[in-house]
C-alpha cells in the first residue's frame, strides 16, 4: 500500500500535529473519539502503510466515518494538509483493494443503478411539471443541470427553480435522462467509475449544444467546479454556474414575507468548492420583511449538516445535524434556509423547519415589477 | 495478567458498546503529543497498548468501571484530550483506557459568576460557549484546541493570561471526583479556592495527573470578556533590564500576558515560537492588559514608564497584538516541533521565585550549550506566567541531527532534561511549571519533593489507591 509523495506528506503533516483541528472537525466534535480526528486518522492510515496494522474493515470504517465538510482545513493556519484530499487518496486506495464498508457498497449501487445516492427509482421531476417534454425536447444555449438526488426526492426544488426560470424568462433545457455527475463516487474513492459517468456525462451535455450549465446540487456544482479538473475531464469551454450566482444577477422584486430565518452554507456550495457566500444573502436581504440572522459560525466556518455521512452511518450523521441545528440557534428563528437537498434531509429528519432558498424566492417572486 | 475477556465483558455489561478492544482504536491511545509518544509512532517502534478503551457518560458509570477495574486489579490511564507533553497518558501496563470526552456538559451559573463543567469539555468549547454570554475563564492554553477540563486540572494547566487570571488551580472552586475504590467525592464549591475548613480535598487531586482517582467535574469562577486589550512592547539590550522592569511593574500593574524572550528565542532559533520584527537586539518584552474603562490604558502607562527607565525602547502595540493574533500558529506543521522528527526537542518550563528564576536559567542553558554542545544542541526561551513572587522559564532545546539508534536518541534526550531538573532542583526551583510530571519527569520527584515528601505522597496513594491501579508508572508514583 503506497501513496502518492505529495499525499504522503500531507498525512504526515496531520499525523504529528498538536491535534490543533479537532475543535473544527465536525465528526471529531460530536464523537469525540481520538481516531475520529484528523490527528488521529492520519496515525492510523501511518502506521497501516508502515504495516504495523492490518487493513480490515473497522479500519476502513475510520476513512469513510468523514463528512469531506473540509472544517479542518479552515482550521490549519498553515494550510500545509488537506485533509478531505488524503481521506479521498485513502479512500480510493481501499476501493481499489475492495476494502470497503457494506454501506459504501450500497451507496455506490444506489448510484449506479438508479443515478442518486438514496436508492430511489423513479424520476419526480415527471410527476411535478406537466409540460416536462418540452422542456427535454425544446432548444436552449442554457442547460439545468438537476441532479440525482434532487429529481429522485427533492423534485420540488427543480420544480421551483424551473418555475421561476419561467417568470424570468430564463430559457433552459434539461436532460431527460440525465447521467449523475459521479462527483460522489470520486469521494468515495471509486475514481473509474466516477470518470466514466462524468465523460458520459458531459458528452452528453456537449452533443446537446448548450454552451452553460446552471446547477442546484451542491455536490454537482463542486463536480463540476472541482472533481472534474481532477479526474481530468475537459468542460471544453462551458460555462458552469450555481442556480444562485445566476439568480442573484439578476434585478427582482419580492414581496412581503415576515418571517426570521437563518441561512445554512452547504459545504460544497462554500469552502468545498468556490465559496459562494454572498449571493444566497443577496437575494435573501431583497425581500421585504424577512429578517436575515447570521449563525456565530458560517461561511467558511459554517458546521457541517452531516449530509455526506447519511448512507454511511445514520447514527453519527443524525448527531451531526443535531450539532448543526444547536449551533444555527434553529429554535431561535422561524426556518432555516438552504440550498443543497442533502442539508434538508438532514436538519428535517431531526424535526427542524427547512426551506430551500429557491422555493422562498419564487413564492415571493413580483413578476413585471 | 487479567482476565481480558472477562474484564471486556463486565465493562460491556456496565457501558454497553461503548467499550472498544478492536487493534485500531488501541493503537489510537498510545499516549500523548509529547515527544516520547511521537518519537515512537515516527520510528516504528512498537510500545506499549491499552486492552480495553472506555467511554463513559457519567460519574457513575466512571465508578462502576474502577470497581471493576479494581476487582480484577487492571491499570486504569484517564484520558482527555491527549495533547500532554510528558507522556502522562502512556499506557505503561495496559489496562483500561478511560476516555473522558463524552462527558461534555456545561452549565453557567451567571449569579454565581462560575461555570460547572464536566471532565471532557474541550477548553475551546467551553471558552466558546462562556463567550456568548460575555464572559469567560481567561484561561487561553496553547493546547485550547485539544485539552479537556480534567486533563488541565490533573496536569495544571495554565494559560497564556495567567499572570492576570492564574492557573487553573486557581479558577477551580469545587471537584467531583471518583476515588479508585469507586466512591464518589463531590467537595463543597467554595468562592475561593481554599476556605478555613483544614487542608483543601480539591487541590489533593488538582495536579495528581489521574494517579489518585478520575475528575468527572468541575466549578471555576469565571470573569466578564474584557472590554478592551491593550498591547505594548519593548525591546532591552540585555535580558536582565528585561527582567528587572518585569519584576517592579508586577507589584505595580496586573497585566494578562507577559511573555519577555531571550535573545535565542528573538534571533537565533529556527524553532523559536514567535518571529519578532526585524532588528530587534537583545531582549523582547510583549505585554497585554485587558480590562474595562480606562484601567487598561493606566495600566500600561506604568509599565511603560518602568521599562524606559530601566533601558527600554518602546516598540509600539504592533509586535504584542501580532502575537496575540497568531499565537497558535506555531504550533500548526510545518512550524511545530513535531513536524521535524526524528529531531529531538523538548521543553524545560520551569518555575521559581524572583531572586533564583533568572539564575536558574543561566545555569540551565550554560551547562546544556557546554555538555551537549557536539550535538548542536540549540536553545530558546522566554520568561512568562508571572505570579507576584515570580515566574516561569520556557526553554526549548532541540537536537536537530540525533543519534540513528532510537535507544540512544532517548537517553540523549534524557539526559538533557534530567541536566536541567537537576540544576532547577538544586538552585531551588520548581522542576514543572504547567506541563505535568507525567512519565518524563517522574524519575525527577523524589529531588523535587525530598524522601519524606515523596514518602507522603506514597502513603495518600497507598489509602486512596490500595491496589495502585490509577495510572501506574507516573508521576514518580
Amino acid at each position: 500500500m503506497q501513496l502518492p509523495d505529495k499525499i504522503m506528506n500531507m498525512v504526515k503533516s496531520c499525523a504529528f500535529c498538536y491535534l490543533m483541528c479537532r475543535h473544527y472537525c465536525t465528526i471529531s466534535i460530536v464523537q469525540r473519539m481520538n481516531q475520529s480526528t484528523p490527528t488521529g486518522r492520519a496515525m492510523l492510515l501511518y502506521r497501516l502503510l508502515n504495516k504495523e496494522i492490518q487493513l480490515n474493515e473497522d479500519i476502513a470504517y475510520v476513512f469513510y466515518n468523514c463528512t469531506n465538510c473540509g472544517r479542518c482545513y479552515i482550521a490549519c493556519e498553515t494550510k500545509i494538509s488537506n485533509p478531505p484530499e488524503w481521506i479521498e487518496e485513502t479512500r480510493y486506495m481501499l476501493a481499489s483493494r475492495n476494502m470497503i464498508t457494506e454501506k459504501v457498497r450500497a451507496l455506490r449501487e444506489n448510484i449506479l443503478r438508479h443515478g442518486n445516492t438514496y436508492g430511489l427509482s423513479g424520476d419526480k421531476l415527471l410527476d411535478k411539471i406537466s409540460d416536462m417534454e418540452e422542456i427535454f425536447e425544446g432548444w436552449s444555449d442554457t442547460l439545468y443541470y438537476v441532479g440525482g438526488d434532487i429529481r429522485s426526492r427533492h423534485a420540488e426544488i427543480a420544480e421551483k427553480t424551473i418555475e421561476l426560470f419561467r417568470k424570468l424568462s430564463i430559457n433552459v433545457k434539461v436532460l431527460r435522462d440525465e447521467p449523475p455527475d459521479g462527483g460522489i463516487l470520486y469521494i468515495f474513492g471509486f475514481r473509474n467509475e466516477a470518470r466514466k459517468l462524468a465523460t458520459r456525462l458531459i458528452e452528453k451535455i456537449k452533443s446537446s449544444g448548450v454552451n452553460r450549465i446552471i446547477v442546484s446540487d451542491p455536490l454537482a456544482y463542486a463536480s463540476f467546479k472541482v472533481y472534474y479538473p481532477k479526474m481530468g475531464i475537459n468542460l471544453g469551454g462551458l460555462e458552469v454556474v450555481h442556480v444562485l450566482e445566476l439568480l442573484s444577477e439578476k434585478p427582482m422584486k419580492f414581496d412581503r414575507l415576515a418571517v426570521k430565518v437563518t441561512y445554512h452554507d452547504p459545504c460544497f456550495l462554500g469552502r468545498r468548492s468556490t465559496g459562494v457566500y454572498e449571493p444566497p444573502r443577496m437575494l435573501l436581504k431583497k425581500i421585504p420583511g424577512l429578517e436575515l440572522r447570521e449563525a456565530a459560525f458560517n461561511r467558511d466556518n459554517a458546521f457541517c449538516c452531516g449530509g455526506l455521512l447519511q448512507p454511511i452511518d445514520e447514527y453519527w450523521a443524525k448527531k451531526v445535524a443535531e450539532m448543526l441545528a444547536e449551533r444555527l440557534g434553529s429554535k431561535d428563528v422561524d426556518l432555516i434556509v438552504t440550498a443543497c437537498p442533502r442539508c434538508h434531509d438532514s436538519l428535517r429528519n431531526i424535526g427542524v423547519k427547512t426551506l430551500d432558498i429557491v422555493e422562498i424566492l419564487n413564492e415571493q417572486y413580483l413578476p413585471g415589477v | 495478567m487479567f482476565d481480558r475477556d472477562l474484564v471486556y465483558e463486565k465493562l460491556r455489561d456496565l457501558l454497553g458498546d461503548r467499550v472498544s478492544r478492536e487493534e485500531h482504536i488501541r493503537h489510537s491511545y498510545v499516549g500523548d503529543t509529547g515527544w516520547l509518544t511521537l518519537y515512537h509512532v515516527f520510528k516504528g517502534i512498537k510500545a506499549p497498548l491499552p486492552d480495553i478503551v472506555v467511554f463513559p457518560k457519567n460519574a457513575e458509570e466512571v465508578s462502576g468501571i474502577l470497581k471493576v477495574a479494581n476487582e480484577f486489579r487492571v491499570p486504569v490511564i484517564p484520558y482527555g484530550g491527549g495533547s500532554g507533553v510528558w507522556g502522562g497518558t502512556i499506557p505503561l501496563y495496559g489496562g483500561i483506557v478511560v476516555d473522558m470526552k463524552l462527558m461534555n456538559n456545561i452549565e453557567i451559573n451567571e449569579e454565581a459568576m462560575t461555570v460547572t463543567a464536566e471532565a471532557g469539555v474541550i477548553s475551546y468549547e467551553l471558552e466558546l460557549r462562556l463567550n456568548e454570554k460575555g464572559l469567560s475563564m481567561g484561561h487561553y492554553p496553547a493546547s485550547m484546541f485539544s485539552a479537556t477540563v480534567g486533563g488541565m486540572l490533573a496536569a495544571r494547566s495554565s494559560g497564556v493570561a495567567s499572570t492576570k487570571y492564574g492557573k487553573i488551580e486557581d479558577m477551580v472552586l469545587g471537584l467531583e471526583v471518583v476515588l479508585p475504590t469507586g466512591e464518589i467525592l463531590r467537595t463543597p464549591i467554595k468562592p475561593r479556592y481554599t476556605g478555613a475548613v483544614g487542608p483543601d480535598l480539591v487541590h489533593l487531586f488538582v495536579g495528581s495527573e489521574g494517579t489518585l482517582g478520575i475528575i468527572t467535574k468541575a466549578t471555576f469562577q469565571l470573569h466578564p470578556l474584557p472590554e478592551k486589550r491593550i498591547f505594548s512592547a519593548f525591546s532591552f539590550r540585555t535580558l536582565e533590564d528585561g527582567y528587572r522592569s518585569v519584576v517592579k511593574m508586577l507589584s505595580r500593574v496586573t497585566p494578562a500576558v507577559v511573555r519577555l524572550y531571550d535573545e535565542e528565542e528573538v534571533m537565533k532559533s529556527k524553532f523559536k515560537t514567535y518571529t519578532p520584527p526585524e532588528g530587534i537586539r537583545g531582549a523582547l518584552l510583549l505585554l497585554i492588559f485587558d480590562g474595562f474603562g480606562e484601567m487598561p490604558e493606566l495600566e500600561e502607562k506604568i509599565a511603560r514608564q518602568i521599562c524606559l527607565e530601566n533601558g527600554g525602547s518602546y516598540l509600539g502595540d504592533d509586535p504584542a497584538r501580532k502575537w496575540w493574533n497568531e499565537r497558535f500558529r506555531h504550533y500548526y506543521p510545518p512550524l511545530s516541533p513535531s513536524s521535524n522528527l526524528p529531531m529531538i526537542y523538548g521543553t524545560i518550563d520551569v518555575a521559581a521565585t524572583f531572586d533564583k528564576l533568572i539564575r536558574i536559567y543561566r545555569e540551565i542553558k550554560e551547562t546544556l550549550y557546554s555538555k551537549y554542545g557536539n550535538y548542536q544542541l540549540q536553545t530558546a526561551a522566554h520568561f512568562s506566567h508571572w505570579s507576584k513572587s515570580g515566574g516561569m522559564v520556557y526553554l526549548r532545546f532541540y537536537v536537530l541531527d540525533p543519534p540513528d539508534d532510537p535507544e540512544e536518541t532517548i537517553k540523549l534526550r534524557e539526559n538533557i532534561i534530567e541536566t536541567a531538573i537537576r540544576i532547577t532542583a538544586q538552585m531551588g526551583g520548581i522542576i514543572n511549571d504547567h506541563h505535568g510530571v507525567g512519565l518524563d519527569l517522574g524519575r525527577h520527584m523524589e529531588l523535587q519533593h525530598r524522601p519524606i515528601g515523596i514518602d507522603i505522597l506514597r502513603k495518600i496513594k497507598k489509602v486512596l489507591d490500595p491496589n495502585w491501579i490509577m495510572n501506574p508508572g507516573k508521576l514518580g508514583l
